[in-house]
Order: C-alpha cells, then structure tokens, then sequence
C-alpha cells in the first residue's frame, strides 16, 4: 500500500448485484437460524418444566415423609401407621402378585375396587385427586403428567411423562447395592421407601430429578 | 500502516526482524516520572513496553467479567458461590478503577488529548472514558447507598463490555485503512481468510470463532455430566444456538468470498472446490448436527448427532499449520502405510484365525467365531493385552508369543513413518526456507515483504529466533563464500584447496537447490530427450537428486 492512499478520505463500500444477494442471504440464513433457535429454546423449556412437574413431586413427597409416620397423620391414603395397611400387606401375600403396569405405558387402576388406605395406590389416587400434585401440566400435551412406568425413547406418548420407582436394596454380595423397581397398587408405605422420581424429556429419554425417602 | 522498512544485512536483527515480544523497551529512566510510566504502560509505539499486555489482561478481565454476568443468571451457579462473584466483581472493580485513573492522570502525555487546552477534561469526555467510567460506576453508587434495581445495576455491568472497543476500534480503523478501495466481497475475504489486508482484525475475528470453538465444545463436555445438564439445559441449548448461528455465518461468509483466493476464481466452481476443503468440510459438519436434529427429531432418534458437535474442536485445526504438515506427510507417505495397513489387515484375519483354530473347542464361549477372535488379534498385536479374552491351550499360547512379537514390529511401522517423514518434511521446509534466505540476501538486504515472509515462515516452522538467526548466519556466510569464490578465477580456486571445497560444496548446493526449485521430472524428460547429459553427470544428478529425497 502507498502512503499517499493514507491520506485520502474513506471511501464508501460500492455493493455489487452479489454482495446484496449474499446480504440478504445472510439475513435469511440468520433469521433461520433464529428461529430455529427459538423452537429448540421452545421444545427446552418445555423440559424445564417437565422437570419442574417432577420437583413437584419430590418436593411433596419430601415434605409428606416425616408427617405420614406419625399415627395421627390425617392423610389416611398415604398414612404409614393406618390399619388397613396390616391387611393390605396380607391381601397383597395371599392373592398373587398384582401385574406392574407395562413398560412404557400409562399406569391404569386396573383393579376394580378401591386401594386400601396404606398402600402405595391409595396415596397415588390421593396424591393425583387431591393435592397440588393433580393441577400440574404435561407442557408436550397440554394434559396432565401421566405416571409411566418408564421412558422409552420410541414411543413419543410418553414425553413429559414422571416415573417413580422403588429403589430395593439388593442381596449383600450383588454386583449393585440397590435396584429400581416400579411400584404396584397394593405395595405397603407402612414403612419408610426410597423413591426415585425421573421424568421424560422431549426425545422420551429420562432425566433423573431426585431420590428421596418418602 | 506501518512504514517500508529495510533491514540491512550487516546489522540485521532477528529479534525485531521476527517481531518478538521479549524486545527491551528503549525508555530512558530519566525521564519526568508521567512520560516515564506513560512509555511503560500505555504507549502503543514503544515496541517491548507493557502497552499490549495491559491490553490482553484488560480484555481477558473485560471477557471474563461478561462470564460471570451471564453465570450469575443461573441461580444455579450463583446462589452457593455469592461470595465469590462478590469478591470477582471487587476485583475487576480495582483493576478498572485503577486503569482509569492512571489513564486520566497520564492524559497530557497521550498524542490524542497533548493538544488540548485541558488534556485531563479532554479525556474525561472522549468516548473511551465515558465507557470506562460507565463500567465502575454502578459499584460506588451502590456503595454510597444508592438504591439501584438489580437489573439495572447488572445492565450497567454489561456495559464494561463496551470497554472491547479500546481494542476493536483501531483495530477496524487499521482494516479499513488496509481496505480502502477494495470491494466488499474482498473486505469479506480479508476479514476471514489469512491475507495482507486482514490486520488486527482478522486476528480478533479468529481468536473470537476460537473462543466460541472451545466453548461449544466445553458445553458438549459438560452436557454429558448428568448433573450439571440437570441445572444448565436451558442453557447449553442457548449456547448451542448461538454458536450455531456463528459458525454458520462464518460458513457462509469463507463459501461467500473464498473467490477472492488463488484457485478458488470461478464463482461456482470455486465455491464447491472450497466447500470441499477439509476444513470448510469440518465447519459444515460443525453446524450439521444442529439442523438436522431440529428438523429431523420428530422422524427419528438423532440425539446421537450430539456427539459431533465435538468435530468443531476439528475448526482449531485451520488455526494450527503443524496440522496440514501432518497432512502433507501422510498423503506423501500413504503408498508406504497403505502397505503396512495391508500387512497388519493380513496378520490381524491371519492371527484371528489361528486363535479361532486352537482356541474355539477350549473356549467356545471366548473364540466363538472368527469375527470375535479379531478383537483378541487387534488387542494381542496391539501390545494393548486387556486380558478378557487369552489363550489357553499350548498352540494357542505359542502361536501368541510369536504373533505378539511379530505384532510390536509390524504395528511399529506406520508410527515409525510418520514419526520419520514429519521430521524430515521439516526439514525439506527449512531448506525451502533456506533457499529462500539465499536468494533475499542476494541483495544485502531485507525490505518489508521479505521480512513479513521470514516472520510468517518462522511462525509456520515453529522456529525460535535463535533458529532464524543461525538460519540467516548460515546463508549469509554460504552467501559471502559464494560472492567471494565467483569473482575468483576457475585456476585460482583449483591452487586453493580449501576454496575448491568451499566451492565444490557451492556447485553441489546449487545443484540440490536446483533439484529442489525445478520440476525434475520436465528436467530429467529434456535431458534424456537432448541427450545433453554425459552418464557421469546424469548419476551424479541422481545421487544428489536422491539424496535431497
């Protein structure tokens, strides 16, 4: 470069018929971008509140757990000390084991009459009918979070879906000290549980929220 | 733009011929104590003072301090290390308070306000002062009680960002100066690609795809951590957004005006030649996966897509010249480790079969089949030896010791090649380099281009000034011989026996020099065809040609 260009103005950019085309490409390629940006945003906080449905969970699970060992807690559905729970823990080791819900899908009451008080079924209707719990919203369908058995990626029906397992200690030499199990209607909450609460994401992959002692 | 400068041979510097930092700053200790500490710190035209790295440590402050910002957004990251943020914010608050004090008592020294009636006002009001006040003065109004909401007080913070312009301004004033006259699409290419007109600018436009690199790729990292995706989805997803929009701008801006470079002319077959680089192909793959599974996810599972978002760690490779040696070697080299991959394919299916032959009946379960004895071959010749699966009959352990031995030496190979064709493809580059040395200081003496080339080739070679310097001592001393020899009589030469080696050494560098300048297969083509070589010199040509090789 000459010293002489140093001294002259500055000039303006001339643009040619291709640097507005790529101009304007450009602006196209960036709003694509951002809008793509928007949705993946979108679709995120929709997990973020899928999680935050599962922290609900936790969160009144948490806050039950002490309060529900006491004998005159006045939740009798999730009450540990309630005395239908004795004969449900006897119904449940005479009649055979009720079927768990089916991987993926929702979990039905598909026993005809009412679970006893003191069982993990009583406490679920009661949680789902009558607690917070029950105005929550699935933010995928617009409905409320259906409570799976587990998240399977292949089928989308479960997105924004909460899990909630058992986390049964394993016998003493196993390769892992504890295993997840999923509940069924009839299993006693007499005594204290560890909870695993996961929920599904928007590709049905679980995301763990918490373990807790219900 | 800085003045042409010629270094003369006889009081050539390396150091300031190659720009190094570790130059001692000329200031004169008895200066008046504000010129004194005005030429250590903030003058821009004492090479070897601290100017630039008050600069970069500013900046990195500067950067840092937007890091923090966006950190103390998630209450995640914020609420168990409140301390910390606190004492940073102190911190930057010092180091920014002090900066503009020493900036405004160092004023009447600066080349912009000397000339001002009031050189401490002057600077008060010019724009830099204005941001650089912006920056702290939130801190002491909270300090002096001043209720302020706290989103106003962090979007006041987000204004120490501005103070960047300190080092962007000049910067774009430098490209545009640069650029005057240019078209567009070249400002575009100057801006993106390695050339004369890119200055400072182009240095701060790789170093910010740089910093965005890494950081998608720390978020990648960091997402895989169940824990810490949990807390911070949110937010790697708006990370991975932006970072998608700025590498897909880039993209577009390197297809846009890669015509500006040499053989990349044709406006499309030039655009599709340079869509296929390697490294226009990494920054392709880099934005991909985002596309595809923003569009895709709900036809199929792409999730595992995620994992090449790692292949932008790949973009840093255009950054790093070692990387196209390392090319350049392997595809030079790729008929010999072909071979050897094709040895190691046979005794890997040879191995395997053999293990499965001994092996299969005592371990049906181990050496099922043939295809699963391949893993044990790769993990045996490999010297890798899991020991998950081992032989256990005689044969099957003889037949080990053998193959494991064979293994070492046969898998040795390609490591060994590379090993030896980088180095000495180094060294072809630093003769180059030499070779070119020679001719520069035919003249006696280095002009700007010359010495930009020194400067680019040193910094390519990864060449220490003490390199370059031996480098130049050498030319200059073959450079010297040869002036002196040629002026000389063949006779007289031919008494002197250590002149008529130092000239036979010149004629056989002449000659590798001309094997290595000309095309040898035109050259040897013409000579065969003229028949214009005796046999004496045509193997000659050969041994030093071969040599050279």
């Amino acid at each position: 470069m000459d010293s002489t260009s140093n001294n002259q103005p500055t000039q303006s950019v001339k643009l040619t018929g291709s640097d507005i085309v790529f101009l304007l490409s450009m602006v196209v390629v960036v709003a694509i971008v951002t809008l793509l940006g928007m949705m993946a945003y979108k679709d995120a906080m929709k997990t973020e509140v899928t999680k935050q449905n599962g922290e609900a969970w936790v969160e009144w699970l948490t806050k039950v757990s002490a309060e529900r060992m006491k004998p005159d807690y006045e939740i009798a559905a999730c009450n540990a000390k309630s005395g239908d729970a004795i004969a449900a823990e006897q119904a449940a080791a005479a009649a055979p084991p009720a079927a768990p819900a089916a991987a993926g899908k929702p979990e039905e009451n598909k026993e005809a009459a009412a679970p006893i008080d003191g069982t993990w079924g009583a406490c679920l209707n009661h949680i789902m009918n009558n607690t917070d719990i029950k105005d929550l919203i699935n933010p995928f369908t617009k409905e409320r979070p259906q409570i799976v058995a587990q998240c399977v990626p292949a089928d989308r029906s479960l997105v924004g879906a909460i899990v909630l397992e058992k986390i049964v200690p394993t016998p003493p030499g196993s390769a892992v000290p504890t295993t997840n199990s999923q509940f069924v209607d009839s299993d006693s909450i007499e005594n204290k549980i560890q909870i695993r609460v996961t929920v599904c994401d928007k590709g049905a992959y679980p995301i763990k929220v918490a373990e807790l002692e219900f | 733009m800085e003045q042409n400068k010629s270094y003369k041979l006889e009081d050539l510097d390396v150091q300031s011929l190659l720009g190094n930092q570790d130059i001692v700053a000329d200031i004169a200790s008895d200066l008046p104590f504000r010129k004194w500490l005005y030429s250590w710190l903030l003058d821009p035209n004492i090479p070897g003072n601290y100017q630039k790295a008050v600069d970069k440590w500013i900046g990195l402050l500067i950067v840092a301090n937007l890091f923090v910002l966006v950190f103390e957004h998630v209450p995640a990251l914020y609420e168990p290390y409140k301390g910390f943020y606190h004492v940073f914010d102190i911190f930057s608050v010092i180091v920014f308070t002090i900066e503009y004090a020493v900036r405004f008592y160092l004023a009447p020294e600066d080349e912009e306000f000397k000339t001002k009636k009031n050189a401490h006002v002057s600077y008060l009001f010019s724009p830099f002062a204005i941001i650089d006040f912006l920056a702290i003065a939130p801190f002491y109004l909270k300090l002096l009680g001043i209720p302020l909401d706290l989103r106003i007080l962090r979007f006041l913070r987000l204004l120490r960002i501005l103070k960047l312009f300190r080092i962007l301004i000049p910067a774009y004033a430098d490209f545009v100066k640069l650029n005057q006259g240019r078209t567009f699409r070249q400002r575009v290419h100057a801006l993106v690609f390695p050339s004369a007109f890119g200055g400072k600018m182009q240095e701060i436009f790789d170093a910010f795809i740089g910093v965005w690199v890494l950081l998608s790729v720390f978020a990648v990292i960091m997402e895989s951590m169940a824990s810490v995706s949990y807390i911070l989805n949110l937010q790697f997803v708006i990370l991975d957004s932006v970072a998608v929009g700025i590498f897909t701008i880039e993209y577009c801006m390197r297809i846009y005006s890669c015509v500006e470079e040499p053989g990349f002319k044709s406006p499309i077959g030039g655009r599709f030649k340079q869509a296929k680089t390697a490294s226009t192909l990494i920054d392709f793959l880099a934005i991909l996966p985002f596309f595809l599974e923003v569009f895709l996810h709900h036809l199929i599972d792409l999730r595992f897509l995620r994992v090449f978002r790692l292949a932008r760690l790949l973009k840093l490779t255009r950054y790093n010249d070692a990387t196209a040696i390392l090319v350049k070697v392997v595809v030079r080299e790729w008929p010999v480790m072909s071979a050897s991959a094709f040895i190691m394919m046979l005794l890997v299916v040879l191995t395997a079969s053999l293990g499965y032959l001994f092996e299969h009946e005592a371990q049906p379960e181990k050496f099922e089949n043939i295809p699963q004895s391949i893993y044990w071959a790769v993990i045996t010749l490999a010297s890798v030896g899991y020991g998950d699966i081992s032989p256990v009959t005689p044969m099957g352990r003889a037949m080990t010791i053998v193959l494991a031995l064979i293994g070492i030496g046969i898998f040795a190979i390609p490591a060994a090649l590379l090993s030896s064709a980088f180095s000495d493809q180094l060294v072809k580059e630093r003769e180059a380099l030499k070779a070119n040395l020679f001719e520069m200081l035919k003249d006696g003496h280095i002009d700007e281009d010359e010495a930009n080339f020194i400067r680019q080739e040193a910094k390519r070679l990864h060449l220490t000034t003490e390199e370059v310097n031996a480098l130049i001592e050498m030319v200059q001393r073959e450079n010297e011989a040869a002036h002196n020899i040629k002026e000389l009589p063949i006779h007289v030469i031919a008494e002197r026996p250590e002149i008529a080696v130092e000239h036979y050494k010149m004629l056989v560098g002449q000659i590798r020099q001309l094997s290595m300048l000309t095309d040898t297969t035109k050259f040897e083509q013409t000579a065969k065809e003229s028949d214009s070589l005796t046999a004496t010199e045509w193997s000659l040509w050969q041994s030093i040609k071969a040599k050279q090789n």
